[in-house]
C-alpha cells in the first residue's frame, strides 16, 4: 500500500512537470491528443474517467472532451427531427467545428458563418474523428443512447436509444450505395427478399423517423436523410447555425 | 467548544457561505475533540474548510449540530500522523478569549503566546508556560527549570515519569490537591503545609512586581486614583473603580465561580469565603488569616494566571498530569484519512489570512489588443508577405521539435504509468483474494484508482469518496428548481448539458455526474435517477411523481380525446411540455399496467384507452 503511495507521488511529479511544458500542445495539437490517449489506453488508464483525476487537473485533458461532448449534443439533438438521430460521423464533426469557429476551408465564408468566426479566431481549436469518437464513448454513462454504429462502410452516430435488427442495417447499407434512396423494387432486386419482408423492415425504419418516403414517385421512394451530403444551402445549415 | 458558532446550511446541508468565501478542501468521517476529551456531540461529521471558516456539518443530525469556528481564532496547528488505532489528528490551538477582542488593554491582562512584555509573564516568569516547562519539587513544592534535574532546594530529584509540566499556580487544583492531602495525613503537620504553601507563597511573592505596586510593569492605572492596580484586578484596590470592560469581567468571575465550585467538592480543609473579585493579592495578607489563607491563595492565584484558560469544568483529577497543551484547543480526528491534504490546506488558508484583506472589486478586463494581430501587422509593414511566410515557417520548424520532444516525454510518463497501473492491478488482485482489508484502507485505495483513471474493479459499491457526495448535493441545489419547471422529470443529458453549462470552467464528466446520483438515495436528497426499460435515464423529482399518479393522468386524458383519436408520444409531449422520450416512456408504462392500449401503424404509435379490459363477456 504504501509503495503505491510513494509511486504516485513520484508519479504525480513526473506528470507534473510534463503538463507545465506540453499542456498547451495536448490542447491544440490533435496528433498530439491522439497519440497520448492511445498510449493511456495502451496502459489501461482512462484520464476521462473522471473529472477529479490527475489528468484532468493537470492537463486538462477532460474539459476539452467534455465540453466536446456537450457540443456534439447540441449537434445531434438540433437535427434530430430531421435524421431521427442517425447522423454520420463526419458530418457531426463538419457540424462541431463549424459551432467552435474553424474557418470551413472548401465553402467561402457565409455570413452566417462571421457571428462564430468573428467570437473565436481561427485558433487551431479543430477536433478530430478521434475526438468525437472519444467524446462519445465518455457520453455513455448518461443512458441517452448515444452510439456509434457501422453500417456499410460509413460510422454513424446515434443519439436516440435503438437497437437496428439486422434487416435495417443490411437496408441502410444499400442505401449507402444507391445514393440515399431505395424503393420496394430495388431492395427485391438487390437483396431478394419477398415482399413481406421489405415492407416490414421499411415500416419499422419509417417509424423510428429514419427514412422519409415520397409518395410522389411510383413506386414509392424511401429517402435516409442521415445520408445526405451537407450542402451551402441546405436545410441543415439553416437550423445549426442559428 | 465554546469558541464554535451554529452556522447557516442549504437545504441539502451544504454550508451557506459568505460573499467572498470559497471552499478550499473537504473532508468526511472526522470527529471533533475538545482540549483532550472527544465532543460527545460532534462525533463524526463533514469538515469543510474555507477561506474564513472551518465548519463542521454532522453526519447523523446535521439541522442541529452543525458548527463553524473563525480561521482568526487560531493560533496553531499541530499534525500527528496517527498510530496504529489511534487516527490522525490535527490539533488547532486557539487564542485565547478577549485577545482579539481588546487588544488594547489586554497587553496585561492576555499572554498570547508570543507577547512576552505581559506584566505578568515577566513578574511570573516560573509561571508562564512560554518558556520550558517547568516542574514542582513534591517535597518542597519549589518550581524548578524543566531542564534541571535535581530541585534548586531540597536537592531531591525530579521523580521519574512525571510529566508536570506545569508550575503549582498554573494548576490551582494541583496545588489545593497536595496542601488537602498534606493536611489530611498528617494534622500535626497543618502548620508546616500551610508553612509550605505560604513557602511557596513567598517565593512568588518575592518576585518583583507579583502582587500588584512595583516591580517592571505597572499593570492597570486606576482611572480613578490613579493606583497602578495588578493586571488581573477587576476593581480598584484603592478606590473600588471599575477597571476592565464587562466581558473580562464576566469571564473572570466565570472562572472564579469554576474554581470555587472545584473547591467546594474538596473535602473542607479548606473553607471559601465569598467570592468577591478584590482577592487582595498582597503578600502581607496572606500571614494573616489561616483558614482564609489557602482560599484566598487558591483565588488569587487563580485570578493572577486566569490568563492561562481553563476549560476544566469537572472537578475530577484525573491524574497529577496536566495537558502540556492549552486546553482551549480543539482536534480534528481523521477516521478515514485525508489529513495530509487537509494540513497544507489549512496552512494555506492561515498564511493568506484572507479574513483581514477586504475584497478586492473585480478589475474590469481591458481588451488586450491581440498580439497576433499587432505582429501580423508589424511585420506586413515591415517585410510584406515574405516575412509571414518566414514566420509560418519557423513557426512549423518549432513545433515539429517540440512534438518530437514532448512525444520523448509522453514516452517516459507513459512507462512510469504502466509501472503504477501494474502495481494497481497487483494490489486489487491481492485485495480480491483475501478480504482483510478495512474500510479505511479499502477506501483510499479506491481513491487512488480513481484519481488515476482506472475504473474501480475491485467492488461493486461506489467509491463513496467525498467527492461524489458533494458533487451529489451542488447538483440538487442546482438542478431541483430546473426539474420542477420541466415538469418534474429530466433526462440525465440534459442535466448534464445544464449543469456542465452552467459550471463553465471545472466540468464534471458523465460518469462522475452518474455515480453522484447514485448517492442521491443514500444522502436523503429530495431526487432520484430512474432507469426505463429502454435504458434512458431520468432525474425525477420525488414527490409528486410516482408511476401511478403518471398513468393516472394520462389515462384520463386519453379518455377526453374526441372519439377516435389517439394521443402519440409527440402530442402527449407538447401538451405537458415534456420531452419527446419521456412522454415515449410514459406511454409504454401506462400501456405496461394495462390502462391504454396501443395502435401501431404507419402513421406512427398511437395510444387509446383500453376497451378490452372493461368488456365483459
Amino acid at each position: 500500500m504504501e509503495q503505491l503511495q510513494n509511486q504516485l507521488d513520484t508519479f504525480r511529479a513526473n506528470l507534473e512537470t510534463f503538463a507545465r511544458q506540453h499542456r498547451k500542445d495536448i490542447q491544440k495539437d490533435p496528433i498530439f491528443r491522439m497519440h497520448f490517449q492511445k498510449m493511456c489506453g495502451n496502459i489501461g488508464v482512462d484520464p476521462l474517467a473522471s473529472s477529479k483525476g490527475y489528468w484532468g487537473e493537470l492537463l486538462g485533458v477532460g474539459d476539452f472532451y467534455y465540453e466536446l461532448g456537450i457540443q456534439i449534443i447540441d449537434v445531434c439533438l438540433s437535427t434530430r427531427a430531421l435524421n431521427g438521430g442517425l447522423m454520420e460521423l463526419s458530418e457531426v464533426k463538419r457540424r462541431v467545428e463549424r459551432m467552435r469557429g474553424v474557418r470551413d476551408n472548401k465553402a467561402p465564408a457565409k455570413s452566417g458563418n462571421s457571428k462564430w468566426a468573428g467570437m473565436i479566431k481561427d485558433t487551431g481549436m479543430e477536433v478530430t474523428e478521434d475526438d468525437v469518437l472519444r467524446s462519445i464513448k465518455t457520453l455513455a454513462p448518461l443512458g441517452s443512447g448515444f452510439q456509434v454504429l457501422d453500417i456499410g462502410n460509413k460510422k454513424m452516430v446515434s443519439s436516440v436509444p435503438r437497437e437496428l435488427n439486422k434487416d435495417q442495417s443490411v437496408i441502410l447499407g444499400l442505401v449507402q450505395q444507391t445514393n440515399g434512396h431505395v424503393n420496394a423494387t430495388v431492395i427485391g432486386d438487390k437483396l431478394g427478399w419477398e415482399g413481406g419482408r421489405i415492407k416490414t423492415a421499411l415500416d419499422t425504419l419509417l417509424d423510428d423517423s429514419l427514412m422519409w418516403i415520397d409518395m410522389q414517385a411510383e413506386p414509392h421512394e424511401y429517402w435516409v436523410p442521415g445520408f445526405f451530403e451537407p450542402e451551402e444551402d441546405d436545410i441543415y445549415a439553416a437550423s445549426a447555425t442559428e | 467548544m465554546d469558541r464554535w458558532d451554529p452556522i447557516q446550511l442549504t437545504s441539502t446541508f451544504r454550508p451557506q457561505l459568505e460573499p467572498y468565501e470559497t471552499i478550499q478542501i473537504t473532508q468526511d468521517q472526522v470527529g471533533l475533540y475538545d482540549g483532550r476529551l472527544k465532543a460527545e456531540e460532534y462525533p463524526n461529521g463533514t469538515v469543510y474548510l474555507t477561506s474564513e471558516r472551518l465548519l463542521y456539518i454532522d453526519a447523523k443530525n446535521p439541522a442541529r449540530k452543525s458548527i463553524g469556528l473563525p480561521l482568526r481564532l487560531i493560533s496553531g496547528i499541530h499534525n500527528y500522523g496517527g498510530f496504529m488505532s489511534s487516527s490522525p489528528k490535527i490539533t488547532l490551538e486557539l487564542y485565547t478569549r478577549g485577545s482579539i477582542a481588546d487588544p488594547q488593554s489586554s497587553s496585561d491582562l492576555i499572554a498570547s503566546r508570543d507577547n512576552t512584555s505581559t506584566g505578568m509573564d515577566a513578574s511570573l516568569g516560573s509561571l508562564s508556560l512560554k518558556s520550558e516547562p517547568s516542574w514542582v519539587c513534591s517535597i518542597c513544592y519549589h518550581s524548578n527549570q524543566g531542564g534541571v534535574m535535581k530541585c534548586a532546594v531540597c536537592g531531591v530529584k525530579k521523580p521519574a515519569g512525571s510529566d508536570t509540566p506545569t508550575t503549582p499556580a498554573a494548576d490551582p487544583f494541583l496545588l489545593n490537591e497536595h496542601l488537602y492531602i498534606n493536611g489530611v495525613s498528617s494534622n500535626s503537620h497543618s502548620q508546616t503545609s500551610l508553612n509550605a504553601a505560604t513557602g511557596f507563597v513567598d517565593v512568588t511573592s518575592s518576585d518583583p512586581g507579583y502582587g500588584g505596586g512595583g516591580g517592571d510593569h505597572p499593570g492597570i492605572a486606576c482611572p480613578a486614583c490613579t493606583f497602578h492596580n495588578d493586571p488581573f484586578m477587576i476593581q480598584c484596590e484603592i478606590c473600588g473603580t471599575q477597571l476592565q470592560d464587562a466581558e473580562s469581567v464576566a469571564f473572570m468571575l466565570h472562572r472564579q465561580q469554576q474554581h470555587q465550585r472545584s473547591i467546594s467538592q474538596l473535602p473542607s480543609t479548606i473553607a471559601p469565603s465569598g467570592s468577591t473579585s478584590t482577592s487582595a493579592n498582597e503578600g502581607s495578607s496572606y500571614f494573616k488569616d489561616n483558614s482564609s489563607t489557602t482560599s484566598t491563595l487558591g483565588k488569587g492565584i487563580v485570578s493572577s494566571i486566569s490568563n492561562l484558560v481553563y476549560t476544566r469544568n469537572s472537578p475530577t483529577r484525573d491524574s497529577s498530569k496536566t495537558p502540556t497543551e492549552d486546553t482551549n484547543s480543539v482536534k480534528l480526528s481523521f477516521r478515514a484519512g485525508g489529513n495530509g491534504h487537509f494540513h497544507s490546506a489549512l496552512k494555506t488558508a492561515m498564511a493568506t489570512r484572507a479574513w483581514e484583506s477586504k475584497p478586492k472589486p473585480e478589475v474590469a478586463k481591458k481588451p488586450v489588443p491581440n498580439s497576433a494581430d499587432s505582429l501580423t501587422t508589424s511585420t506586413l509593414k515591415l517585410g510584406g508577405i515574405s516575412a509571414v511566410m518566414r514566420k509560418v515557417e519557423t513557426n512549423r520548424i518549432e513545433t515539429d521539435q517540440v512534438l518530437s520532444q514532448a512525444f520523448q516525454d509522453l514516452q517516459g510518463l507513459m512507462d512510469k504509468a504502466a509501472e503504477m497501473v501494474a502495481l494497481a492491478e497487483t494490489i486489487s488482485n491481492r485485495l480480491a483474494k483475501s478480504n482483510i482489508m478495512d474500510n479505511e484502507q479499502t477506501a483510499t485505495f479506491k481513491t487512488y484508482l480513481l484519481s488515476m483513471g482506472i475504473a474501480a474493479p475491485v467492488t461493486k459499491d461506489t467509491a463513496g469518496a467525498v467527492f461524489h457526495k458533494e458533487l451529489a448535493r451542488e447538483l440538487v441545489e442546482f438542478i431541483l428548481p430546473i426539474v420542477e419547471r420541466e415538469g418534474g422529470t429530466m433526462s440525465l443529458m440534459d442535466v448534464y448539458c445544464v449543469f456542465n453549462r452552467a459550471r463553465g470552467v471545472e466540468l464534471i464528466s458523465p460518469k462522475d455526474l452518474h455515480t453522484a446520483c447514485t448517492l442521491f438515495l443514500d444522502l436523503n436528497l429530495p431526487l432520484r435517477l430512474r432507469k426505463f426499460d429502454s435504458g434512458l435515464l431520468v432525474i425525477q423529482t420525488m414527490a409528486r411523481y410516482s408511476d401511478d399518479e403518471v398513468s393516472e393522468t394520462i389515462s384520463t386524458r386519453i379518455r377526453r380525446l374526441p372519439p377516435g383519436a389517439g394521443l402519440s408520444a409527440v402530442e402527449l409531449a407538447s401538451a405537458i411540455q415534456i420531452s419527446v422520450a419521456l412522454a415515449q416512456e410514459q406511454l409504454l408504462m401506462t400501456e405496461a399496467r394495462g390502462l391504454i392500449c396501443r395502435d401501431e401503424s404507419v402513421e406512427g404509435l398511437k395510444f387509446f384507452d383500453n376497451l378490452f379490459a372493461k368488456w365483459e363477456i
